[in-house]
């Protein structure tokens, strides 16, 4: 609503709901986007945060040491799977189903193994990257199905809000290339715009997908209709078609070992070789051995990535006979259906599922970009309101309270999430349930963030915790080494571009809230009177231009270090 | 080289849609008010056909179905930096789109690693 | 967007325009839901009858639902009264859960 109570014109209430479901939502969003964003590199994280894993380290032995391991470990499986190390994973993540198990996760045994010596390796308790992973779709401490459906909500808000943004803001791409910097309102303008729209095929394709992750819980209605509600029967026919389409999840991974001939298994070195002559760029991923030890036995090599997102970034698989080592007929992929097809390739990008390592990083950026688009939205909220704070004299408790909540929401996820890290590495390994306690660690600290802007100024609130974020990042590729992980030198001299690409990652975070802290120092920036906002009667409510001079210009100072850092950031990125 | 080729190809394109553009046109050096409406579709349709030639780059390297999401991610950091090129150094705006199509170019010969 | 948009003849009431907007976001959130509920079940059974498989009509109909959620929310804002949002959503609601009922009874006959 405008402050003056005029009505105003249906676009206006467009703009209108978009300021206020944006405020509601926008933590939320944000929230998401920043946990979602770090979740592209969930294995990465998961592999830090489990530093026994980084003695790991592979070599051309590996595969072998890997099935040599199994036999020992479980020489009764009716099959095994082994991941190989890659850039992503330090460690031989092993898989087994002894006869007779349940059908499913429930049945399916798992260790990890060191890929340089194929012992098994006890780790710590932790959830790992998989707790932020889980965070940005059902959220913590509420029933699985609340926390979806809200984060349902909100995405299905934002993908209209995209559209409908597109289809009213005409002016966008008149001002497509357009940041005009030291502008106060206008700035965070600028940059809210920025970010929406020249990220649009991002946003458009990660809110859609969301949708279609969740669409089962979301919108069951058509299988309600044409299954009369027996969910497994869509499941189960949708599977079976997908198992064929993709390639399956190891072919004759039903297979029982029967108890019969005992037989060794093949050497697994020339079948390696001949899968790299065939897959230059991937090499090979994972092996599965069906009936291991017996004549029926069967080695499945699976692809290290997939080349289309048609099918699930599915690769492709090489079968030989377990005991000659002979090639067999691998089962043929079939045509993938066109509604199959979309839903794979927007799901499929959404989840990073695919080799490609410079396609996550562009995921990744992107989803630092709507990160940066839900936060400049906040902090133009307030923004947007300090003439009228001025006007006032005082500070309505509302505006206090969006004031507050964005520094503890923005600010405070980075010193959480840091401090998270951390936990993992200061709680004790003997700790029962110590996976929980870096938890409610992360929580805590999240908590402290929202209260510890009450006390300060905004502007101090600001530079406070993004100093801290910023210690903290800058200061975990040190705690590393120091407590059991492998250096960044160490691991960048062995090639273990997982716990590298953590530390490098924590690194350029340190670089981003500094920068920010940096530019909330400047005597400048809350100085430098905003001058004319130049805001024209297109964007808005606004009506006068004068914004943000010293003394209200808190959060101006705020805005516009945030939007020179925002756009700092996207260029050391 | 296909990343680079395909960004810097992006860049270009932009660059050619901006100059078309009223609000950037003088950031290049054009009198948009003064141009013709030829010249403008010119600059436009040029622009164009830069970001089909960077889609094809990525069409050469990748399976369709990434190359189109990769090419749409590249479009969004090839605007932010011509953004950012039109926001703090727009006189070397125009050097720079010439520099990235001259690369840009160069890099598209050199085979796919 | 302010200056052309203006497609109120006469300003009416603070209170009639809140009451405008909390109705329009009803249709958008609600209405728009029920639409798309209908229009994900009308065509996970419809879908079939033009040659698609079963669970392939239910996930095409499922994804267009979304869409169409997204643009019955656009409509409910767009259109030029409250009432008309209504209409706009709920006629097509009725008739896609009419289709829906008519081959759901057509499936078991």
């Amino acid at each position: 609503m405008r402050i003056d109570g005029k009505p105003e014109g249906l676009r206006q209430s467009m703009s209108w709901l978009h300021t206020w479901s944006g405020l509601v939502l926008g933590w939320l969003l944000y929230a998401v986007f920043f946990t979602g964003t770090l979740s592209f590199f969930r294995d990465e994280i998961d592999d830090w945060m489990r530093p026994e894993l980084h003695r790991s380290v592979a070599s051309a032995e590996t595969a072998q040491l890997g099935l040599d391991a199994m036999q020992k470990l479980a020489p009764n499986a009716t099959t095994w799977t082994l991941s190989l190390p890659n850039a992503r994973q330090t460690a031989i993540e092993a898989s087994w189903r002894e006869p007779g198990a349940a059908a499913g996760r429930a049945g399916t045994s798992r260790a990890t193994l060191d890929a340089g010596t194929g012992e098994r390796i006890e780790h710590r308790e932790t959830r790992g990257g998989n707790f932020l992973y889980r965070f940005h779709f059902e959220l913590y401490a509420m029933p699985r199905i609340w926390g979806r459906w809200i984060v349902g909500f909100a995405t299905m808000l934002m993908f209209v809000a995209i559209i409908s943004g597109v289809i009213t803001h005409k002016k966008i791409f008149t001002d497509f290339f357009t940041f005009r910097p030291r502008k106060g309102q206008r700035s965070w303008l600028d940059a809210h715009n920025a970010t929406a729209v020249l990220a649009l095929p991002f946003h458009i394709l990660i809110t859609f997908s969301g949708l279609l992750l969740l669409m089962n819980l979301l919108m069951p209605w058509g299988i309600q209709a044409a299954y009369n509600g027996d969910t497994g029967a869509y499941f189960s026919e949708m599977r079976g078609n997908r198992q064929a389409a993709g390639g399956g999840q190891g072919a004759g991974g039903r297979a029982q070992a029967e108890p019969g001939q005992h037989a060794p298994l093949a050497s697994i070195a020339p079948l390696l070789a001949q899968a790299q002559q065939q897959w230059p760029r991937h090499g090979v991923g994972s092996i599965t051995v069906n009936a291991p030890g017996t004549a029926r036995a069967t080695i499945e090599l699976r692809e290290g990535g997939g080349s289309s997102l048609v099918n699930r970034g599915a690769s492709s698989t090489l079968l030989f006979d377990g005991v000659s080592g002979a090639s067999r007929q691998p089962h043929e992929a079939l045509a993938v259906s066109w509604p199959r097809a979309t839903s794979n390739v927007f799901t499929s990008l959404h989840l990073g599922r695919f080799a490609e390592p410079a396609v996550r990083w562009l995921l990744f950026l992107s989803g630092v970009v709507g990160t940066l688009m839900a936060a400049t939205g906040m902090v133009l909220w307030v923004v947007k309101r300090l003439p009228e704070r001025r006007k006032l004299g005082y500070t309505p408790k509302g505006h206090r309270f969006v004031e507050v909540l964005n520094v503890g929401s923005i600010a405070g996820l980075s010193v959480a999430t840091a401090a998270y890290f951390w936990f993992n590495r200061l709680i004790p390994v003997e700790l029962a349930g110590r996976g929980d306690w870096e938890i409610r660690g992360f929580f805590t600290v999240w908590l402290l963030c929202l209260l510890h802007p009450l006390l300060r100024a905004p502007r101090q609130a600001w530079r406070e915790q993004m100093a801290v974020a910023a210690l903290l990042f800058a200061l975990l590729p040190v705690l590393n080494p120091l407590t059991g992980g492998a250096s960044l030198a160490q691991s960048l001299a062995h090639s273990q571009w997982s716990i590298a690409g953590f530390d490098l990652m924590m690194m350029a975070l340190a670089v981003i809230h500094g920068v920010i802290v940096w530019w909330l120092a400047r005597p400048q920036a809350a100085a430098r009177p905003a001058a004319k906002a130049g805001v024209r009667k297109s964007t808005g409510e606004q009506k006068s231009g004068v914004l943000a001079t010293r003394e209200s210009g808190t959060a101006a100072g705020t805005a516009a270090g945030v939007a020179g850092a925002s756009m700092a950031l996207e260029k050391s990125t | 080289m296909t990343y680079g080729a395909a960004l810097l190809l992006a860049f270009a394109a932009f660059a050619a849609i901006a100059a078309s553009m009223d609000r950037h046109g003088d950031q290049f050096g054009m009198k948009t008010q003064a141009l013709s409406s030829g010249r403008i579709l010119w600059w436009r349709a040029g622009g164009f056909v830069l970001l089909g030639v960077s889609l094809l780059k990525c069409l050469q390297h990748w399976n369709t179905s990434i190359a189109i999401a990769a090419w749409l991610g590249l479009l969004t950091f090839a605007a932010m930096a011509l953004g950012l090129v039109l926001t703090y150094a727009p006189h070397k705006a125009r050097q720079l789109a010439c520099c990235t199509a001259a690369l840009g170019a160069l890099l598209w010969l050199v085979p796919p690693l | 967007m302010s200056s052309e948009s203006t497609s109120m003849p006469q300003a009416p009431s603070l209170g009639r325009y809140r009451v405008q907007v909390a109705s329009r976001s009803v249709a958008a959130i609600g209405g728009g839901y029920v639409l798309a509920a209908m229009s994900a079940a009308a065509g996970a059974l419809g879908f079939q009858l033009m040659g698609l498989s079963r669970p392939d009509a239910t996930l095409a109909a499922t994804m267009l639902s979304f869409v169409l959620y997204a643009i019955a929310a656009m409509w409910a804002f767009g259109c030029a009264s409250a009432g008309r949002a209504w209409s706009g959503i709920g006629l097509p609601a009725v008739v896609l859960g009419v289709l829906t009922w008519w081959l759901m009874r057509g499936g078991q006959a």
